[in-house]
């Protein structure tokens, strides 16, 4: 892997992306969003639907061009030189989006004919740890037998940067954390740097070394996961931000009083407090907002 | 390549399957059609048809030889050579549809265009393979469509003739793989198949109505003028119009006028003295003809294809 210091595996440049502008409804899905991620981490991205996560990994893998910024895969645009950039990526879409009739073995196949080094025997081996049948159809598979091939096809191809998009968001416990550990370990071994956005905050804590709360298009928060926990205070309650969580999580009213950025005061907040509080507020940790 | 057209034919095997029994069968039916006209045993002779009767056949067989003939003309030949005609853009417009915009649709090309660094190259292992399988089973059909021809009509070699020319030929694999290509990109840019297999087939239809009025201007070029005794009628020409040549040489139409032959099949009335001829295009025209409106058919294929290696360029695959 040949990555300049100091230049992360994946970056952006006040990225905006706007959706809808030549039919007049306009929706601003990332509001310059400047982020770097960096070599050999597995960043989770987490956000409420409408949040622009897809459309940030979406926009690394090529399918979308940034209204405004710019964005780099190991240092390469890839709206520009699309094909440079996929080269050094691997992607997990939403929902597997896997070829129903063909079979698992098929699927190789079609990875290894489409991308030049593609390794089939590394991506056969994953799925065989996993007992999924290499001759069943993909159609006939279970929601996790079926993202744990768009695993191992993204792994398969032994990239440097791998992106998924909400790979988890259909699968049940067990299967996400099977999955999890797959990519973990897969990420480890080989190196590489993972982006993976995801709603399940507890699953994304075991796998992930960072976090990036993307909220209405714009980044809420970024840094590692332990300094985004230790960093957060659960202190007096601030009534607006209170308000909010308690009527959007009524159930935990009694432990989410207010969410403080300090370094003393209240208890310490967990990963789950921290996102939520972010989440529920819309806006930046207090500490960083203009007085 | 091998590997992804294998893999496209097993991602469209149900549509490619379907579309290659449409063909066989519409072929098979032209073949099995021309040799019920060959079992028939008329000859050719002189432009017409001569009935050779064994010496032992009873007094009407020849009577009922024309009339089988006849009948196997008005009701089977006409229809399968319209079925053929029907069939090529059909099936062209079946294949080409789903390859891009089944994809999309099903969200597969996420995964495929996530894979292939090139799309251009990911485009030419869908499309080739089926392009190619169409080509050849429009080939069959084009044959088929030709022996037909050539069966109904024995007198006239089906090269040199125009009658039912689109049913067969270079035409017709010409008009099946623009349905392909246009589906193609239909397909691409509106990324449902259904809705793209509508489109496709409304502009096809104004294509090939503007179409027909581009291959008669070619066609009305290839015009000769020939005097009416030596017009036939059934050679397999198309009979543009009829004209006259008056005694002064001039060439001119003899509408307006009034006039008719007398014993000797000379005109009489006003057109006294005047020569009676056709503006024609023989059928010796049709190889030119056929070959320059399949190459321009070919032409504007490739140009569909072309605009669809943009389209997946640049869209999104969902």
């Amino acid at each position: 892997m040949t990555l300049a210091i100091g230049s992360p595996p994946l970056q952006t440049y006040a990225v905006s992306k706007t959706y809808g502008r030549r039919f007049g409804r306009r929706t601003k899905a990332l509001r310059n969003v400047d982020l770097a991620i960096p070599a050999g981490s597995i960043t989770a991205l987490v956000g409420p639907n409408g949040a622009g996560k897809s459309t940030l990994i979406r926009g690394f893998v090529g399918f979308e061009r940034p209204t405004s910024g710019r964005m780099t895969v190991m240092g390469i645009d890839p709206w520009r030189h699309r094909g440079e950039a996929i080269a050094r990526a691997g992607y997990v879409p939403q929902n597997a989006s896997l070829y129903r009739s063909l079979t698992v073995a098929q699927h190789l196949d079609m990875a290894a004919s489409l991308r030049r080094g593609f390794d089939r025997t590394l991506a056969r081996g994953r799925l065989r740890q996993l007992d999924i049948p290499l001759d069943r159809r993909a159609g006939e598979l279970s929601g996790g037998q079926q993202a744990q091939v768009g695993l191992a096809l993204a792994l398969g191809t032994r990239a440097e940067v791998l992106l998924l998009d909400e790979p988890l968001a259909s699968l049940d416990p067990l299967a996400r954390r099977e999955f999890l550990a797959v990519l973990v370990s897969a990420v480890r071994a080989d190196g590489s740097t993972a982006l993976l956005s995801s709603h399940v905050i507890t699953d994304i804590e075991s796998a992930c070394d960072r976090l990036v709360v993307l909220g209405g298009g714009r980044i809420m928060l970024d840094d590692t996961l332990a300094a985004a926990v230790g960093s957060h205070r659960i202190t007096a309650p601030d009534e607006r931000l209170a308000g909010d969580l308690i009527s959007t999580f009524p159930a935990r009213a009694g432990e989410l009083k207010a969410l403080w950025r300090a370094d003393e005061g209240g208890r310490p907040a967990n990963l789950d407090e921290v996102v939520l509080g972010y989440l529920v507020s819309g806006r930046p940790p207090r500490s960083e907002r203009p007085n | 390549m091998l590997a992804q057209a294998r893999l496209t034919f097993r991602l469209h095997r149900f549509i490619l399957v379907s579309i290659a029994f449409l063909l066989i069968l519409a072929s098979v039916a032209a073949v099995i059609v021309a040799a019920r006209f060959q079992a028939i045993g008329l000859i050719s002779s002189n432009g017409g048809l001569e009935c050779d009767a064994p010496a032992d056949a009873p007094i009407n067989y020849c009577d009922s030889q024309f009339s089988q003939w006849q009948w196997l003309d008005g009701n089977m030949s006409g229809p399968v050579l319209a079925l053929l005609m029907v069939v090529a853009p059909l099936s062209g417009l079946l294949a080409g549809v789903g390859l891009v915009g089944r994809e999309i649709e099903d969200r597969t090309a996420s995964v495929a265009w996530s894979l292939a660094p090139s799309r251009m190259r990911w485009l030419i292992g869908r499309v080739a393979p089926v392009a190619i399988l169409l080509a050849v089973l429009l080939a069959f059909a084009a044959v088929a469509g030709n022996v037909l021809q050539g069966a109904r009509q024995p007198s006239i070699d089906p090269l040199l003739s125009f009658d039912n020319d689109g049913g067969r030929g270079p035409t017709l694999i010409a008009l099946g793989l623009v349905a392909f290509a246009l589906a193609v990109l239909m397909g691409s840019i509106i990324g449902r198949v259904f809705p793209a297999f509508i489109a496709s087939a409304v502009i096809f239809f104004v294509l090939i109505a503007f179409g027909l009025g581009a291959r008669w201007a070619l066609v009305s070029s290839q015009a000769v003028i020939v005097d009416q005794k030596h017009w036939s009628g059934n050679d397999g020409s198309i009979m543009l119009e009829q004209l006259v040549r008056y005694p002064s040489g001039e060439i001119g139409s003899a509408n307006g006028m009034w006039w008719g032959y007398d014993d000797q099949g000379n005109l009489t009335g006003q057109l006294a003295g005047s020569t009676m001829l056709m503006r024609e295009v023989p059928g010796s025209a049709y190889p030119l003809v056929a070959g320059v409106e399949s190459g321009a058919m070919l032409v504007i294929a490739g140009g569909f294809l072309a605009a669809s290696g943009l389209v997946v360029r640049r869209r999104r695959p969902y």
